[in-house]
């Protein structure tokens, strides 16, 4: 009797292993699906190569199977596991310094009265609802518990020009302490830049400050979106920017827009705004739900649908001014494609998992009380003082041991969510457990009716789109975007 | 309102499998699931009368087949998700230099 042997695939047939992985049907391909590693590797696959590899069929001598091994979506006993935790572990890098990035609101006052204002602004004239010299020693001794190497401190306000004292006061302080804990430091002053002295760009150029203000596109729209009783915001921000370039130099000034439902109509004036005033990136950010926002949002807000619209077209705009040859990024998309394109994480706190709120951001308000992200004061300013984290009188380890913090904990790791935990997104993506609160009255949130993943879905489909379906010169683009440090040459290379 | 119902069979779909389809609808639809005999009976009642519902039943029984792909992939890579992550995250608490 003759012995009848199998072929040698047979024996390599079933020898891998599937790793974790998430996956989503692309919505413009249905029987395509997006996948993801744990890491955020990702790679685009028929369906039914997907239900094949998860069922053990895949055969070792298909090129897919080295695809989804370089992928880190399976493995198999001649593949270490060291590059899959190597790229969770950079991936959550962040996760390692604690809070970077801490805010100091010196004053609520402000000059304008913006009717999406996130902030519970006051009058000029307003000074009790400014940072008490008390309150600021203490936030700034406080500043110093936390370990972080690299921080980055923020003024805001209202308007922090307002009180500029308190600026310049902070700022001494944490130069002083400094002296003796040798962290790396950013100073930051988001501002509006009106009427910014020469004394006080001196200041700002003598710490190197990165200024960060607000520009909101042409003219007549910038006015009235922030209304001044002299009409006359845009030209003041003009100006404002003109000095901040010419004493602290070109690279830190920085404008960001906020998008009303009138700005949803001009997206190319708004681009043209940032080409024609010389700036390079734009960052085009829905509102927010919170303060005069919430109040107004039945006259300026929109839906999702509606911004996802502005943002496809908007983007394509921005595209074809770049092809143009003039450099400019979407900040959103940058992000986004960083994450996509790079195994690095990125320093943006509405976007991490655990949530940036606490973990990545710490808010010290005008009155001592302490809140792990702007948005949680927000709601304080409202009313509700559920993410309080405690005063600056306490320390830090207390701020942890807070409710507001054990809340952040419970419903802030993405990947533990209910939806969030098979989406394929999730590495990339972040939970946002106070804005879920803020909208849906409970920190976890409903996924399927939330705004927040139904902007973030439509948006890391679009890009996901875009970047399948562009052609070289459009990918070195997005490349140069992800890439902050490549050249546009460099990335056409690659 | 007009109701939806789409049979998933148990030999087929686990209870879970079937709740996690179904509740990825929840936004659009008030969901209720039955189980008898060898079959989950899910029902689907548009929130909202000017819903267009002709492509739900496909839709979930495309939700029903990713549940259990996904639900395969749990069970295969529960106890290897925890190792990772312990390993990737050791030392995350910011004590580790």
């Amino acid at each position: 009797m003759s012995k009848r042997f199998n072929p040698p695939s047979a024996f390599l047939s079933g020898s891998y292993r599937v790793l974790p992985l998430r996956f989503r049907r692309l919505p413009w391909s249905d029987e395509e699906v997006f996948v993801t590693s744990m890491s955020g590797d990702w790679t685009v696959l028929p369906h039914s190569d997907l239900a094949r590899t998860i069922s053990g069929d895949l055969s070792p001598a298909e090129p897919l199977y080295d695809e989804l091994l370089s992928r880190n979506l399976i493995t198999d006993e001649l593949s270490p596991l060291t590059p899959l935790i190597s790229g969770i572990r950079t991936r959550k890098s962040y996760l390692r310094e604690g809070p970077a990035l801490h805010i100091f609101v010196v004053s609520l006052r402000c000059h304008h009265t913006c009717s999406y204002c996130q902030v519970s602004r006051q009058p000029t004239g307003a000074s009790n609802f400014d940072m008490s010299g008390e309150a600021a020693t203490l936030a700034v001794e406080r500043l110093f518990e936390w370990p972080g190497e690299n921080l980055t401190v923020e003024f805001q306000g209202g308007e922090p020009l307002l009180h500029f004292d308190r600026v310049v006061s902070i700022t001494e302080a944490i130069v002083q302490a400094n002296r003796s804990h040798n962290k790396r430091i950013q100073f930051v002053l988001a501002s509006t830049l009106h009427d910014l002295s020469e004394i006080q760009l001196q200041f700002l150029a003598e710490h190197r400050f990165q200024l960060s203000t607000s520009l909101d596109g042409p003219e007549w729209l910038h006015n009235a979106n922030r209304p001044r009783t002299e009409k006359d915001s845009y030209r003041r921000t003009l100006k404002g920017i003109e000095a901040g370039r010419r004493i602290l130099g070109e690279d830190r000034v920085s404008a960001l827009t906020t998008l009303t439902k009138k700005s949803l109509e001009h997206p190319e004036e708004i681009i043209n705004e940032y080409v024609k005033q010389g700036f390079h990136s734009i960052f085009l950010r829905p509102l927010s739900p919170y303060g005069f926002a919430l109040r107004t949002g039945h006259r300026i807000g929109y839906s999702v649908d509606d911004f996802l619209t502005f943002y496809r077209t908007a983007l394509e705009l921005i595209v074809q001014v770049n092809k143009g040859g003039y450099v400019l990024e979407e900040s959103y998309a940058s992000l986004l494609y960083s994450q996509f394109l790079t195994p690095f994480p990125h320093g943006y706190v509405d976007l991490r998992s655990p949530t940036g709120a606490g973990w990545g951001a710490i808010v010290y308000d005008y009155d001592g009380l302490v809140y792990p992200s702007d948005e949680a004061r927000m709601l304080a300013a409202m009313g509700d003082r559920t993410w309080a984290l405690g005063t600056v009188r306490e320390p830090v380890s207390s701020w942890l041991n807070s409710p507001a913090m054990q809340s952040l904990s419970e419903a802030g790791v993405a990947e533990a969510l209910p939806t969030c935990a098979d989406c394929a997104y999730v590495p990339i993506c972040g939970a946002d457990p106070i804005d879920h609160y803020a909208r849906q009255g409970d920190p976890i949130g409903h996924r399927p009716s939330s705004p927040f993943c139904a902007k973030q879905m439509g948006m890391m489909d679009h890009l996901i789109e875009r970047w399948l379906k562009a052609d070289h010169a459009e990918r070195s683009i997005f490349r140069s975007w992800a890439l902050p440090n490549c050249s546009r040459n460099e990335a056409e290379a690659a | 309102m007009k109701i939806i119902e789409v049979i998933a069979p148990a030999s087929m779909y686990s209870k879970e499998v079937v709740q996690r389809a179904a509740h990825r609808h929840s936004d659009d639809y008030f969901i209720e699931i039955v189980q008898g005999g060898e079959a989950f009976q899910i029902r689907l009642t548009p929130k909202d009368g000017t819903l267009d519902t002709c492509r739900i039943s496909l839709q979930l029984n495309n939700d029903l087949l990713d549940e259990a792909l996904r639900e395969s992939v749990r069970q295969q890579t529960s106890a290897i998700q925890e190792i990772l992550l312990r390993a990737a995250l050791a030392g995350a608490s910011g004590g580790e230099r």
